[in-house]
């Protein structure tokens, strides 16, 4: 049974028959015959245009089940041993001692957890046993046992009193789709994590960043801003605060917020490789500098490749010069002579909670 | 390029590199035609099992080609030919047909009676 069959209505005689009719279509008086090699050609095509299309219709099992097991990470349960108590008697009170014993109890091994240890004065003792293989061929198991271990002459016998339990056999494919399915019913839209208000802001149409962080217990400030990390109109800041109130944990303050923008001036001086034009390499370093102070990509991690973490906003507070330096760093450039932010070499704090830079006059010459 | 165009029999390349096609009704389109025809028993196609012809395997000589005819007449509409057979000198057990095309040019089939008893593929055009 597949997971999900989309209704498949055609087969392959109605597959041939629309081919020719586009064959017909494309050239007014083209008339198909039984003897023409196309038609012979569509006729031997066309099942396996049918195969496709029906194995297209199919989504198997096997698909739902690396759901389960690769994205949700649940696990196939192993299945489990029978596990049980067998009383171990002995000829008399002197006290004995031996390994792990193994028994044969109604044709199912079984063995006991721990070494055996009749301690002096006793002439029995009562260890716990687990079956040596996993299934529910174990369960329900009692009476005596035979000894699977020899040379212990003062071993009279073992009992199991209380039924064997607890053995399980491995989950097939089908008993897994059905716990698979119950445990997505668990699945839950909730808001506990700040990375949680911050996916569903970004859920919501017109929100592309999201930055939000616990100032204190239960208190969580969300910074959003849109794709171009401009400010989100009001109407959408009440919608998601009407959804945040709808999935957020009891108790929990929140707030909305807008980023603080603070305008950036650059102007830098650069030496050129040989080889390459200077004003390209002067305008791919302006684009450059444009691009890594856009509120669109401030606090946007670089020089990462996994998607992940791309649509994070991590708070940064400071424009760092020598993250300018880095960013000069375009192809052509031998080295950067001289860059300044705001007019000195010092890194530049920006104000607010939620800070995001513009850049606003950005300059850049050569040698 | 062809007006209506149809694959050329058998299916190839033209010398322009592409594959070559044949004007529908032409005489080389009918002799593609004829060709499907004289070289497929009835039954052999699982979507047009009445296509083709019976196949002559063990039959006595001289060989019936009256279902051939009639296979030319039912699947190719605009055939007008004639089918003649004689026997090879050497071995007369061996029944050559040839299948003259009169619309415009000539188009030949051979089958001998051996090679019919092999199955499909016993024919081969001139």
């Amino acid at each position: 049974m597949a997971y999900i069959t989309i209704p498949f209505t055609t087969d392959a005689e109605t597959l041939a028959d629309n081919a020719i009719d586009v064959l017909v279509l494309a050239w007014e008086g083209w008339e198909p015959n039984d003897g023409d090699l196309e038609v012979v050609m569509i006729e031997s095509l066309a099942p396996m245009a049918q195969d496709v299309a029906e194995v297209a219709s199919i989504v198997p099992d096997s698909i739902f089940r690396a759901y389960g097991t690769d994205l949700l990470g649940l696990p196939y349960q192993t299945g489990l041993a029978a596990v049980g108590t067998a009383r171990i008697s002995a000829l008399d009170n002197a006290g004995y001692s031996a390994g792990v014993i193994e028994m044969n109890l109604s044709d199912v091994a079984f063995a006991t957890d721990d070494a055996l240890v009749i301690p002096p004065g006793q002439t029995s003792v009562d260890l716990p046993i687990t079956a040596r293989e996993i299934g529910v061929v174990g369960n329900g198991l009692t009476g005596f046992a035979d000894s699977m271990v020899g040379g212990l002459p003062w071993l009279t016998t073992i009992e199991v009193i209380e039924p064997t339990a607890g053995g399980s056999d491995p989950e097939d494919d089908f008993a897994y789709q059905n716990r698979l399915a119950d445990r997505l019913l668990l699945q839950a839209t909730t808001l506990v994590t700040a990375r949680d208000y911050e996916l569903m802001a970004m859920a919501q149409e017109g929100i592309g960043r999201a930055m939000a962080s616990f100032n204190q217990a239960r208190q969580v400030d969300v910074a959003v801003a849109d794709d171009s990390g401009e400010i989100v109109p009001q109407v959408l800041k009440d919608e998601l605060e009407l959804i945040y109130a709808d999935y957020r944990q009891v108790n929990t303050q929140y707030n909305v917020l807008d980023a603080t923008y603070t305008p950036i001036d650059v102007a830098f001086t650069l030496a050129i490789l040989p080889g390459y034009t200077p004003q390209s390499v002067i305008d791919a370093a302006v684009a450059a500098v444009e691009e890594w102070l856009s509120p669109a990509n401030w606090g946007r991690p670089r020089g990462v490749e996994t998607t992940e973490t791309l649509d994070q906003w991590l708070n940064e507070p400071i424009v760092r010069h020598s993250e300018l330096e880095r960013t000069l760093s375009v192809p052509g450039v031998r080295y950067v002579q001289a860059a300044t932010l705001n007019g000195g070499t010092a890194d530049v704090n920006l104000p607010g909670a939620a800070p995001l830079t513009r850049p606003d006059t950005i300059v850049g010459a050569a040698l | 390029m062809p007006d209506i165009p149809h694959f050329a029999w058998p299916f190839g390349r033209g010398p322009d590199g592409h594959i070559a096609l044949v004007e529908q009704d032409s005489p080389e389109h009918i002799h593609g035609q004829e060709y499907a025809v004289v070289v497929t028993p009835l039954g052999f196609r699982d979507d047009r099992p009445d296509f083709g012809w019976a196949w002559p395997e063990f039959q006595t000589l001289p060989l019936d080609l009256a279902p051939l005819a009639d296979a030319f007449n039912r699947f190719v509409p605009n055939s007008d030919e004639n089918i003649e057979q004689w026997a090879e000198t050497a071995d007369q057990a061996i029944r050559h047909v040839r299948v003259i095309q009169k619309l415009a040019g000539e188009g030949v089939a051979y089958l001998s009676d051996d090679e019919a008893s092999a199955g499909i593929g016993g024919a081969s055009p001139e």
